[in-house]
């Protein structure tokens, strides 16, 4: 056994040689927003941090806007991801940064009712919307966390923005965390200038700054326990392209442990590692804002791939009321590779719409899921190997929210001038006239039938004060038997959220943190 | 379909998915003497070569294009789930495989000697079955297809996509063993303070001072 070189900064796994046995105060699992906040609190108050991450440090010199390299390079399962019956496309980062590196920069507060929902229905009382303030705030500075202006928003989601106005529905710009952006489009495939303000550039370095250690290429394989402590966990390092072990393995012993594999991952560790689960939560309750798109083929150029990806929001139809799932609209990067996985068929008729790429508009409406009894979410397995695998149908009535959400789009973008729009449905439906609209209500949604995605993962190790009821408590997002561990990332969320997860990451975790650090 | 037929034909159908799976193949096997450009990695020449046929009618590739797009899956696929790697290989067995054929394609050829017509219509099948699962495979044979042809830029341009906004200098290639980035340089930790206003007009490379190296 060799130690890890005392170092604060990036060490790349894959450089390492020979088994690793570490010791320290804080060892963090996932560097992604989740791990990062938590990473920056404990080194700023003086804890000697590991931060174990499987992901690559990969930074601007190889971002190059191409998608050939960042799907493989950034994102889980080399953009490969879907739920178990392959219905639903899954984008999830990999990399020092997680998410933050790879998503596209939309920043909002978490809506307050949502909050109070948790606190009534999931006995999530540990914290208030004024005890999350202060930590957005800091965020919002840290971040450059700033609302876009009108004038700066591209084609498609000015379309978004003037489709919403002319059928009177509420929209706005939104607020992104950039600082010099230089509207590549870039975003899903790491910012080419560091404009973005991810982990990589922001969180991450402060913590370094203040001693921490990243350790990239590391693969957590389990916890184990002793009494109701996590004693060490054990893992594997990877090749410079993560694919395959390097035949060096770790162990890492602390005082505390942080998960912060994000959903999926955090939920998968656990089982991996046969954790105490004494409510049955573990990998259950897995949200995924799922997300049904409408193509709209426009006369003139949109040039959707260039621009900001996202700058414009409608939460018009987000509480629909009664027994309704809600949804919200945003755009959509344009990006030819991402297109071309959703449009459906192949050969010719695919050819044909490829073609009209820089015409397209690509909107979506984003369903947000959890807050109905029957609408329960997914639950992360185990495949053969012990990979996690998430086990998700779309609740019908999260499938009504998608038609629904179909229906807005497609009526926004003939109103906006699309000669025909395109809902991503097989067999194919083409909507060119309120009668093809109405004509929806016809369209199937089950798997297979209609492309889906969702880049918002969410739960799968819920918080509730109940411990019949969550897998950890609320106040400091402690397990509830594993004295420990606590995690901190987007599966600790009851529900979905109704609105981009990142900037709610960031406030309560940040909050956490800086409580258990204290 | 009527729900009978689907239903004999739904478990004919898993029936020989699960033989696939355990390894007994009912096939009679083809010529199969593509050669691919570089050692294969996740598929074996009978795959590689089902592939091959399947990227031709789904990317409209000529031969050499169809050799390609089935090495750059071979590679991606190495990049994703391993067990869902090995289930895809699976699904390649299944799309050639005669037996299944007669069932669902009322044909027995093999997907690899079929006329592209004939091919065609063998997607099609699974593309409107209705068991989940041929669906998914369906989709997911398609996506992998797809993505191999138009993530590669000189073909995605051909859609009228411009390319990225400017150039960057193509980063050294990955070595196994060899780090990613130059080392993070530890700055002396200094007070977070509000970051000044972006400026629309910062050009590319000029902005923050704390980047990544
Ligand atoms: C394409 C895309 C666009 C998005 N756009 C937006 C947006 O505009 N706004 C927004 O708010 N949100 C957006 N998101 C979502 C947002 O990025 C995520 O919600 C957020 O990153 C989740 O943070 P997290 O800390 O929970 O987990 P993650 O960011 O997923 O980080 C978890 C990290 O843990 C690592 N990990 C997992 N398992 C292990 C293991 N066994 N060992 C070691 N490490 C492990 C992973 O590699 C990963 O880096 C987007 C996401 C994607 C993919």
């Amino acid at each position: 056994m060799t130690a890890l070189p005392k170092v604060p900064g990036v060490i790349e796994g894959q450089t390492l040689k020979g088994d690793l046995e570490v010791s320290v105060d804080v060892c963090i699992i996932g560097s992604g927003p989740g791990g990062a906040s938590a990473a920056l609190a404990f080194a700023a108050a003086g804890k000697r941090v590991l931060v174990v991450e499987e992901g690559g440090y990969f930074t601007k010199t190889r971002f190059r806007m191409r998608e050939d390299e960042a799907y493989t390079n950034l994102y889980q399962d080399g953009g490969q991801r879907t739920t178990k019956d392959l219905a639903i496309s899954i984008y999830q980062g990999k990399a020092v940064g997680g998410g933050s590196v790879i998503n596209w920069t939309t920043c909002f507060r978490l809506p307050e009712h949502v909050l109070e929902h948790w606190a009534h229905k999931h006995q999530a009382r540990g914290f208030t919307h004024n005890d999350i303030v202060p930590h957005y705030e800091r965020i919002e500075k840290r971040l450059s966390i700033t609302k876009v202006d009108e004038a700066s928003v591209n084609p498609n989601n000015r379309l978004l923005l003037d489709g919403c106005r002319a059928l009177d529905l509420e929209v706005d710009t939104i607020n992104r965390n950039v600082l010099g952006c230089a509207q590549t489009g870039a975003c899903g495939l790491g910012c080419p200038i560091d404009a973005k303000q991810s982990m990589l550039v922001s969180l991450l370095p402060d913590a370094m700054d203040r001693g921490a250690t990243v350790l990239s290429r590391c693969r957590v394989d389990r916890l184990h326990f002793k009494g109701d402590k996590v004693s060490h966990l054990s893992g594997v390092l990877l090749g410079a392209t993560g694919r395959e072990p390097t035949g060096a393995t770790i162990e890492v012993k602390a005082d505390r442990f942080i998960l912060s594999a994000g959903a999926i991952g955090s939920p998968g560790i656990l089982l991996r590692s046969k954790a105490p689960d004494p409510s049955g939560m573990t990998g259950r309750r897995s949200f995924l804002h799922p997300v049904s798109i409408c193509a709209g083929l426009f006369p003139e150029p949109v040039h959707g791939y260039h621009g900001a990806p996202q700058s414009v929001a409608s939460h018009h139809f987000a509480e629909r009321g009664g027994k309704d799932v809600g949804f919200f609209l945003e755009a959509a990067p344009v990006s030819p590779g991402l297109v071309s996985t959703a449009v459906p068929g192949y050969g010719k008729a695919h050819r044909a719409v490829m073609k009209m790429l820089p015409f397209v508009g690509g909107h979506i409406a984003i369903t947000i899921d959890g807050f109905h009894d029957d609408v329960p979410g997914g639950t992360v397995e185990l495949d053969p190997r012990g990979r996690p695998l998430l086990n998700y149908t779309a609740a019908p009535r999260t499938l009504a929210a998608m038609r629904a959400g179909h229906k807005t789009l497609a009526k926004l973008q003939l109103e906006m001038g699309a000669k025909e729009v395109h809902t991503l449905h097989q067999p194919l439906r083409v909507v060119r006239s309120q009668k093809d609209i109405a004509a929806l209500d016809d369209a199937p949604y089950g798997p297979g039938e209609v492309f889906m995605a969702s880049a918002h993962q969410m739960g799968g190790c819920m918080m509730s004060d109940d411990p019949n009821k969550g897998v950890v408590r609320s106040e400091d997002l402690r397990h509830h038997a594993v004295t420990n561990l606590h995690i901190l990332d987007g599966s600790v969320f009851p529900t979905s959220l109704g609105v981009n997860p990142q900037e709610t990451i960031y406030g309560i975790m940040g909050l956490i943190a800086a409580r258990l650090a204290a | 379909m009527d729900r009978r037929t689907f239903v004999k034909r739904g478990l004919l159908g898993g029936g020989l998915l699960a033989l696939v799976g355990g390894g007994a193949l009912f096939l009679r096997r083809g010529a199969y003497t593509l050669q691919p450009p570089e050692p294969l990695k996740v598929l074996d020449e009978t795959t590689f070569c089902v592939l091959v046929a399947a990227a031709r009618r789904i990317a409209l590739a000529d031969d050499a294009l169809a050799l390609r797009l089935a090495r750059d899956v071979d590679e991606a696929l190495t990049y994703g789930n391993p067990v869902a790697a090995q289930d895809f290989v699976k699904v390649l067995y299944l799309l050639e495989n005669g037996l299944l054929g007669l069932f669902f394609r009322l044909s027995p050829a093999l997907f690899t000697e079929m006329s592209p017509a004939d091919q065609d219509r063998a997607l099609n099948a699974w593309r409107d079955s209705r068991i989940t699962l041929l669906k998914g495979a369906y989709h997911g044979l398609r996506r992998l297809v797809l993505g191999a042809y138009y993530t590669n830029l000189r073909r995605a341009k051909e859609t009228g996509y411009p390319g990225p906004l400017f150039d960057k200098p193509a980063p050294p290639a990955i070595v196994e063993t060899e780090p990613l980035s130059p080392p993070y340089v530890v700055q002396p930790p200094v007070e977070v303070v509000a970051p000044a206003a972006p400026d629309e007009k910062t050009a590319p490379g000029e902005a923050p001072a704390k980047g990544t190296p």
